[in-house]
């Protein structure tokens, strides 16, 4: 189908403007797509933060990843967990299992006569 | 200090490095601040949303599990839902890429002709028409130069889905803007600007 392999030659063609090497075959692209895609890239231009907030996001994060590592947050390791909802599930499992051979044992006895 | 060339090798020592955290941030600011720059057409508020992006990456760092995809792809994800609900919140319009173009290059560069410059503001006013999700697309595809794969894991599709979208996308800004200028696009060898 023409579109299906104009999506893949479209696909390899941006691939190539953003400066990948990629054999894109341009023979199933019309030439408007492939004229709009030079566009885009050439007209839409990166923007760059400027230097003094990059430097002072730089030093907030780092104290603050410094500090993170000075006071970590208390978890659980992994194993810990698996091993606590194992616990959970086989303790809950074993409350009803309990509950329920009550009931059966309590509803086959037989009453005395008042 | 040397860093490790690869990010998974530095996401590894960031866990417990604050400085190799400060060195994945260097790695990553550009790519991230642009496109919440064009996502908000505001400066502050690019600065601001960039901020929250590294500072929530920074606490979920711990719980971050590498799976083959780059941590780029990660960063954009936070910046996505943050500039998701920065719009949510304040109930804008996404601010028209023309906008915000006309903003981003502080200085006009010398060899663009008036002709040029019309072409400009014609293809971002039609980009500036698109619907949310293709702005976001060709901002990532375009400026910030990401193949297919980790659009899709930052937008939350398959990598076909993405594939198609960007055909459907420029199909529809062809057709948008007009016939009437095909002609001159077609013909018009455009040089590529100094960055």
């Amino acid at each position: 189908m023409w579109d299906d392999d104009e999506v893949g030659a479209l696909d390899r063609y941006v691939d190539l403007l953003n400066g990948g090497s990629t054999n894109a075959t341009m023979a199933f692209l019309r030439p408007g797509l492939l004229d709009l895609a030079r566009q885009l890239k050439t007209l839409l231009l990166p923007v760059e933060p400027t230097s003094l907030f990059r430097a002072s996001l730089h030093d907030q994060l780092v104290a603050a990843a410094r500090a993170s590592l000075i006071t970590p947050r208390p978890s659980w390791p992994s194993q810990h967990r698996r091993g606590l909802l194992i616990g959970a599930t086989v303790g809950s499992l074993l409350s009803v299992a309990g509950a329920v051979a009550l009931a059966v044992r309590l509803r086959g006895t037989p009453r005395r006569a008042a | 200090m040397t860093w490790p060339e690869s990010d998974e090798a530095l996401v590894e020592l960031a866990r417990c490095d604050p400085e190799a955290f400060g060195e994945l941030y260097e790695r990553h600011v550009a790519r991230v601040y642009n496109y919440i720059y064009y996502r908000t057409g505001r400066r502050l508020d690019a600065e601001d949303l960039t901020a929250k992006t590294f500072l929530q990456a920074l606490a979920h760092l711990p719980r971050y599990r590498q799976q083959g995809v780059p941590i780029s792809a990660w960063f954009l994800r936070i910046a996505h839902n943050l500039v998701a609900n920065w719009h949510r919140d304040r109930k804008r319009q996404l601010v028209p890429l023309e906008e915000a173009y006309s903003t981003s290059s502080d200085e006009p560069d010398p060899s663009d002709s008036a002709a040029r410059q019309e072409e400009r503001q014609h293809l971002l006013a039609a980009i500036a028409r698109l619907p949310a999700e293709r702005q976001q697309l060709i901002m990532l595809r375009f400026v910030e130069g990401m193949h297919a794969a980790d659009i899709a894991v930052v937008m939350g599709r398959s990598e076909g889905a993405i594939k198609a979208l960007l055909h459907r996308t420029l199909t529809g800004l062809r057709k948008n803007l007009g016939e009437a200028t095909e002609p001159r696009h077609a013909h018009v060898a455009i040089p590529f600007v100094r960055r």
